[in-house]
């Protein structure tokens, strides 16, 4: 049982169905969030979903704690699987299945305590009793880098910063393997942002955790994960390696997020040649046909409009959904530079 | 040596709250010239969206422009009337805000937005106010202008709605373009077309641009000369080039260290500045970085540097500046 991924996702489905336009008639239309998506997360790893808004990569995150239920799809997190549990299975399940919040502030309850706000998950979970719950909350602070005496204190008396360590030490309360971690940096300022991102490194070495690390920032992404997972419109259309995915993205699309990212150096800013990828992203509502990325793709054939490429492996580690992605290596439709190419003339601060 | 377009001098902005007065900008002192794009740089509660809106005499209730000169285009921007002002605002000078849905009226169509401006700046008739709003809407590359212009905003996607707000804008074809975190809101695609977008103006309309901003990724590529802001004060300013080459400020070094960056090998050790940006409650002799900062000394927290010149066009306000290359390109 050893050798199984600790979360194995296999097609899942999430379709919203809304209100659609018209004032006399009222039609249904479905917002197609999450459109059959596969992946597994190996124990103590980290999976990096990445993706610009409204790619379907938060729903996922949701959808895998079964917060939503998914439309379609099964969810299997050691060995069981998720979507026929019962609700009360679900929630013995869920104490090792967590998730931190993008808004530090507002996912903690401004009338509680810190104190409470941690203690809750324990009440929950029947983790610890009553008379060891004090200690128990103050070593979780210790353990996120928060002051003891943080205890008796509200979230406003906070920084942002902090409260994301309070967000987390409420996460790690219920003991978990597996935690969601929702863009759980990107309110913060980078400075804090560094600090935020090594302390969820150090708990991943120390307690043995497997993340879901959901982020728009490619920067951030690339050093926190071990694979990367790039979504479009509620599809994965490249999953690889993150070394591999990094020096050699395979997927025009990603080749696009790669080389619109604005990079913190004026020699190398000036020295690549990027094109802007033009136009927008579709609405979810009505996605194209065919690939869903044929509509800004400077590659795309006929056959892009028509027929829907699947996942398929490319070498190196990649898994790619493109027809063409072989000529997407060889021709670099978005000039970037790639970023291996720029290690060896990149000035380095620190490291 | 010809005058600047726009020069700020020793500018103080503060908050009188309740209990508590915060000293948002202390100090600012800044130049843009026709053609030139100077970036702002810093964190949350640094000052840089406060100096913004000072140019324009637009900073919020409770807040004051305590003392200091902006002078644009010759004339000093403080001494003028309402009336006086009313015509820099959006004529001479455009502004690109943060959030463009929360700026454009959500019950006018872009083409009233366009028209109003063009009414009163320019004394434009309907029908010729219509012929420059499709011309405007054409040149910040909003296809099918002459349809999209009846739209309302909330059909618009962020970008074609930043797109407006640029063709707002640059409307009565202003001398100077203040953008403040234009593209915050934006994805990355899209954050590269509009930035895109704002470089060919400049050049093309030979602007002299303000760009805000927390980050350095877009200043190294769409800036030349760049102010660094902590707690309102300015850190370090210098050209793009010099600054990433050879920061002096600690502040500065430590945010160029914090920045996750693309083309760098996965390590599991993050460079972090310790503690979080100051609110500046009071006014304390002393550098603001002190207590974040690993060279501060008794020198830093009972005086305050001053902003001089380091090396040419090059200024820092620090005590023990960060002078050995090795510790930079290491």
């Amino acid at each position: 049982m050893t050798d199984a991924p600790l979360l194995e996702v296999d097609g899942l489905v999430m379709h919203y169905d809304v209100r659609g336009a018209g004032t006399f008639v009222r039609s249904r239309e479905t917002v197609h969030a999450v459109d059959g998506i596969s992946f597994t997360l190996d124990a103590r790893q980290t999976l990096g979903l990445v993706g610009e808004s409204g790619c379907g990569k938060s729903t996922t995150g949701r959808s895998v704690l079964l917060l939503e239920r998914p439309t379609e799809g099964r969810i299997r997190f050691d060995g069981q699987e998720l979507t026929e549990l019962g609700r009360r299975e679900l929630t013995g399940l869920r104490r090792r299945m967590q998730i931190v919040f993008q808004d530090p502030i507002g996912s903690l309850n401004p009338r509680h305590t810190v104190g409470q706000l941690i203690r809750e998950p324990l009440h929950v979970h029947h983790l610890v009793p009553k008379d060891r719950q004090r200690e128990r909350v103050e070593e979780l602070l210790e353990l996120v880098g928060l002051p003891t005496d943080a205890v008796s204190r509200f979230p406003h008396e906070f920084s942002g910063g902090q409260c994301q360590r309070i967000g987390i030490a409420r996460s790690l309360a219920a003991e978990p393997t597996f935690l969601v971690l929702d863009e759980p940096v990107s309110a913060l300022d980078v400075s804090i942002q560094a600090q935020i991102l090594q302390l969820l490194t150090d708990l991943q070495d120390r307690l043995g955790l497997s993340y879901l690390f959901i982020a728009h920032d490619l920067a951030v992404v690339g050093q926190m994960s071990d694979r990367v997972a790039v979504m479009y419109l509620g599809k994965i259309v490249e999953l690889a390696d993150r070394d591999a995915l990094y020096a050699r993205p395979h997927h025009p699309y990603t080749q696009a997020l790669f080389s619109a990212v604005p990079v913190p150096d004026p020699t190398v800013s000036s020295a690549r040649r990027t094109e802007v990828i033009g136009g927008e992203v579709p609405s979810s509502l009505a996605p194209p046909a065919g690939c869903r990325f044929h509509t800004r793709c400077p590659l795309a054939q006929e056959r892009c409009r028509i027929e829907e490429p699947q996942l398929r492996p490319a070498g190196d580690g990649h898994a790619v959904a493109c027809h063409f992605a072989e000529e997407a290596v060889r021709t670099n439709p978005f000039g970037s530079i790639l970023p291996a190419d720029l290690e060896d003339n990149a000035p380095h601060f620190g490291h | 040596m010809p005058e600047a377009l726009l020069e700020i001098r020793d500018l103080h902005v503060s908050f009188a709250l309740e209990r508590s007065t915060v000293y948002a900008v202390q100090g600012l002192s800044l130049q843009v010239d026709a053609g030139e794009r100077v970036g702002v740089v810093g964190e949350s509660g640094s000052g840089k969206s406060v100096s913004a809106l000072s140019v324009m005499q637009m900073v919020p209730s409770p807040g004051k422009i305590t003392a200091g000169d902006i002078v644009f285009g010759g004339e000093n921007i403080r001494t003028l009337s309402t009336s006086e002002l009313r015509h820099i605002r959006g004529g001479q000078i455009g502004m690109i805000p943060q959030n463009p849905l929360t700026s454009l009226n959500p019950v006018l169509t872009v083409e009233a937005h366009l028209q109003e401006v063009l009414r009163l700046h320019l004394g434009l008739t309907r029908r010729e106010g219509r012929e420059r709003t499709i011309e405007l809407l054409r040149s910040v590359g909003i296809p099918d202008p002459a349809t999209r212009m009846h739209e309302y905003p909330h059909r618009l996607s962020g970008g074609q709605r930043q797109r407006v707000m640029i063709a707002l804008a640059m409307a009565c074809a202003p001398k100077l373009l203040i953008a403040d975190e234009p593209t915050t809101a934006l994805d990355v695609t899209i954050q590269a077309q509009i930035l895109d977008l704002f470089d060919e103006l400049v050049e093309s309309s030979n602007l002299g641009a303000i760009l805000i901003t927390h980050n350095l990724g877009i200043v190294a590529g769409h800036c030349d000369r760049v102010v660094v802001m902590y707690a309102g004060r300015v850190m370090e300013t210098a050209s793009v080039p010099d600054l990433f080459a050879r920061p002096a400020h600690p502040y500065t070094l430590g945010l160029l260290r914090c920045v996750p960056r693309l083309t760098a090998r996965r390590s599991r050790v993050f460079h972090a500045i310790p503690g979080a940006p100051p609110q500046v409650t009071q006014l304390a002799e002393g550098c603001p970085f002190a207590p974040r900062c690993e060279r501060a000394t008794d020198q830093c927290r009972t005086q305050t540097p001053p902003l001089e010149e380091f090396r040419t066009n090059h200024a820092i306000a620090c005590w023990h500046p960060v002078t050995e290359p090795a510790e930079v390109a290491s």
